[in-house]
């Protein structure tokens, strides 16, 4: 797939070396082409259908469910397994060995020996094995205080109250989905024919979204057997308010650093996005007020959005006075008449809102675009294997001419001072965790894994000075092969120029929740309340209809 | 490796024989773990992964034959020069090879307009998936041959139908012909790529004690800053 293509003036463009610096990446929002916005407009757009053909929950809240989404050409099944989880060994940590429910998408509809199968094999988690016939394997852990006054209102015949659900926001979090290739799971290859599966994460979307249905049926079902017949069902206005929660730590970081390729469709294709917004010369009144709806939601969205965190408390009181002075200028002073109005509130929005309010802005930008916008969503995906190359014709001084064009940012830093290079990224024994070390103080750096970019880069820097500019790459990696893979990634950067996160990755000034961010807002999700400077806690599909609703719902 | 009653359980359910089942992905991530672990460096460690996912895709052990890669010394890198390369009295290393094959394919020392030789290469199965991707780079098909055998890679990487009658083993040492083919490849029938490999267990967990050696042990310290400081209670 050929990279995509810029098919605006260049002024409209915003640069990688603007976009990929962690502090910007850390204030990403989710937009229309996030990943759980493209599930759901495919779902309403192709009339999926869903139902629950099995129900096996006792009354005490164990057993299983399958639920059922059938597309034009196949389905899909979350086999969903509720658990008697002891309190003492209720943990988000990915070092847990037992979880309130597991869950795995099945290819199709499962038979009673699959079920049978995957009810020995999937509440094991990562010590279990699945199939190819499946494609995800998560597992969820209730918000004890919240799914337990949920279940007792409901019993007792009456509706929770909304300020209760509107701050914890969802009734389990799940604390790992595994998707595709992981333990046992369907290798991806097989799905790249499937129009459904093509954008990124649509088999982890659709089960996330599945669950989410699974948790309110569990309360009420929980509701009936406690209440009998004064319980009652859950209001679906109120129901609405919830999504899944997720909880998640450094295990998604390195994903954004080893496929430079993939990330780089995500963000040109945002990217590209904005700027066909920004280089609109006139402004429908329709697209006006729509955009107003989105702001006035988006203002709703950050006063509900609670956060303890330091880090967060600050970027949240940013966001509010933002979209406040964006409110603001919208209505007393933008001037909707003028040539390019978006590309004016969009430069306006540039020079006086924090970063926090600029990116939320252009997730507003996008929202009343869909028809011009909507189909960057094809292009986010992309066959990483015919990348997986190197041009060993080039010569080294073009590999040089690319190096320092396309990696000024991690040529000035002195990798040699402690604190550029305090930590290491490792994985650790316990169940394969990836973990964040501290270089000068703690052991296992000579176990470090490669996430060092900049470093590594500027190693390569120093490698060519002894090398004439003549002489084909080729020759450098007969004799050095260990560099194989950063020259691999600067000639890439030619082509790709959104590939590389331009920081270091070790440094100690870094904060690993904003690689989370960033990646966790391209997947849809909301409500990021960081626990720690490296995990965080999110809302997928809050405020999104159910499989119920989708029919009759606006899922633009 | 001892397995856990559950583990064997989940052992029976998906694998009737002695073998594992693998998304060619995952089998792909565990090798080059175990490349790491076995002493290469990270860049090697990922070509040995995808190595081992092609070999698999098309039907061979993949993962067996890279780990005799791991487990071979003293094999050397080659001396590309025109039409002929040659090791030092040591046996060509089968990487190496593969990957000078791609890095000079389009330079006077690789392919040229004609063959290339490359003499006393050990492990020959290692060295195929390298000239797969050589094909698909220059967009010519390539004929291998090897004592009295021979197969085609296509331009897109993919093998002749012969993969599945030649024989291979790492141990031995041949002199290897890659020639740009005259064949349309469009009139040989290619083999079908496989999704799901199967791993021994004897293989499974030599991988996995080379992959190990990738991990660091876990502490206190460790443990605390992994950021895990939840209230699973909320």
């Amino acid at each position: 797939m050929k990279p995509i293509e810029q098919t605006v003036p260049a002024r409209f463009y915003r640069s990688p070396s603007q976009v990929m610096r962690l502090t910007r990446m850390g204030c990403s929002h989710p937009t229309r082409l996030s990943f759980l916005r493209q599930l759901l407009r495919r779902l309403k757009k192709e009339n999926w259908s869903f139902d629950r053909p099995v129900w096996q929950i006792n009354r005490q809240g164990v057993g299983h469910a399958v639920y059922r989404a059938q597309g034009p050409e196949r389905c899909y099944s979350l086999v969903a397994f509720a658990h008697d989880l002891p309190e003492e060994m209720r943990s988000d940590r990915v070092i847990a060995t037992a979880w309130d429910a597991t869950f795995t998408l099945f290819d199709g509809t499962p038979s009673t020996a699959d079920i049978e199968r995957l009810e020995r094999n999937v509440p094991l988690q990562e010590a279990g094995r699945i199939s190819a016939k499946e494609l995800s394997l998560s597992r969820a852990n209730r918000s004890v205080r919240l799914f337990e006054y949920v279940v007792k209102e409901l019993a007792q015949g009456r509706q929770p109250e909304r300020s209760r659900l509107e701050q914890t926001g969802y009734l389990m979090r799940t604390t790992a989905v595994y998707g595709t290739g992981k333990f046992g799971a369907a290798d991806r290859s097989t799905l790249v024919n499937r129009p459904e599966m093509q954008a990124p994460f649509q088999a982890e979307m659709l089960s996330v979204w599945l669950t989410r249905a699974f948790t309110v049926d569990l309360v009420e079902h929980l509701a009936a057997e406690q209440g009998g017949v004064q319980a009652v069902k859950l209001d679906p206005t109120l129901r609405r308010l919830l999504g899944v929660g997720n909880s998640t730590g450094l295990g998604m970081a390195p994903f954004l650093v080893r496929h430079p390729v993939l990330i780089h469709h995500w963000f040109a294709a945002r990217e590209e996005a904005l700027a066909r917004v920004r280089s609109q010369p006139k402004l429908a009144p329709a697209t006006l007020d729509q955009f107003c709806e989105a702001l006035r939601e988006a203002q709703e969205n950050a006063v509900q959005w609670q956060s303890e965190h330091p880090l967060q408390v600050a970027k949240l009181t940013e966001l509010r006075e933002g979209l406040r002075q964006l409110q603001a200028f919208v209505h007393e002073e933008w001037d909707t008449a003028q040539i390019y109005p978006w590309d004016v509130l969009w430069q306006w929005g540039e020079r006086k809102l924090p970063i926090e309010a600029q990116e939320a802005l252009l997730a507003l930008l996008l929202e009343p675009h869909g028809e011009l916008v909507d189909d960057l969503g094809d292009q986010m995906a992309i066959d990483e294997e015919v990348t997986f190359k190197v041009d060993g014709r080039q010569s080294i001084g073009e590999l040089r001419k690319h190096l320092h064009s396309h990696f000024a940012w991690a040529l000035g830093t002195d990798y040699q001072q402690p604190e550029q290079c305090a930590r290491f990224w490792y994985v650790s024994e316990e169940k394969l965790e990836p973990r964040l070390g501290e270089r000068h103080c703690e052991a296992g750096a000579e176990r470090e894994q490669p996430l060092d970019i900049g470093r590594q880069v500027a190693e390569l820097c120093d490698l060519l000075k002894e090398w004439s500019e003549r002489i084909p790459v080729a020759h450098l990696l007969l004799l050095r092969p260990e560099f194989r893979s950063i020259v691999r990634r600067v000639q890439l950067s030619a082509h790709y120029p959104f590939a590389e996160i331009q920081d270091n990755l070790i440094s100690a000034e870094m904060l690993p929740i904003d690689l989370l961010r960033s990646k966790l807002a391209f997947f849809g999700a909301t409500r990021f309340d960081p626990r720690s400077d490296r995990w965080v806690r999110i809302s997928l599909f809050q405020g999104e209809p159910y499989p119920d609703e989708l029919n009759h719902a606006d899922v633009s | 490796m001892q397995m856990s009653p559950e583990n064997q359980q989940v052992l029976e359910d998906c694998c009737p024989s002695i073998e594992l089942w693998f998304a060619q992905s995952e089998l792909q991530q565990l090798v080059v773990k175990a490349a790491r672990g076995a002493g290469y460096c990270w860049s090697d460690a990922e070509e040995i992964g995808w190595a081992a996912a092609w070999l698999s895709k098309f039907g061979l052990p993949g993962g067996d034959f890279m780990l005799s890669l791991m487990q071979s010394n003293d094999l050397q890198a080659p001396r590309p020069a025109t039409r002929c390369w040659k090791g030092n009295n040591h046996p060509l290393c089968p990487l190496r090879c593969g990957l000078a094959l791609m890095d000079f394919a389009q330079l006077p020392e690789g392919l040229g307009a004609s063959s290339l030789v490359i003499e006393s290469v050990m492990g020959l199965p290692c060295l195929l998936p390298f000239a797969a991707r050589t094909a698909r780079q220059i967009q010519h098909p390539l004929q291998i041959q090897w004592e009295e055998q021979s197969l085609f890679l296509n331009q897109d990487a993919q093998p002749s139908l012969e993969i599945n009658q030649v024989s291979m083993e790492f141990g031995k040492t041949v002199d290897v012909r890659i020639t740009r083919s005259n064949s349309n490849m469009v009139s040989i029938e290619t083999k079908n790529p496989q999704y799901c490999v199967g791993v021994s267990k004897q293989i499974l967990e030599q991988l996995e004690a080379f992959a190990h050696q990738t991990l660091v042990p876990a502490s206190d310290l460790s443990r605390l800053r992994a950021g895990g400081h939840d209230d699973p209670t909320s």
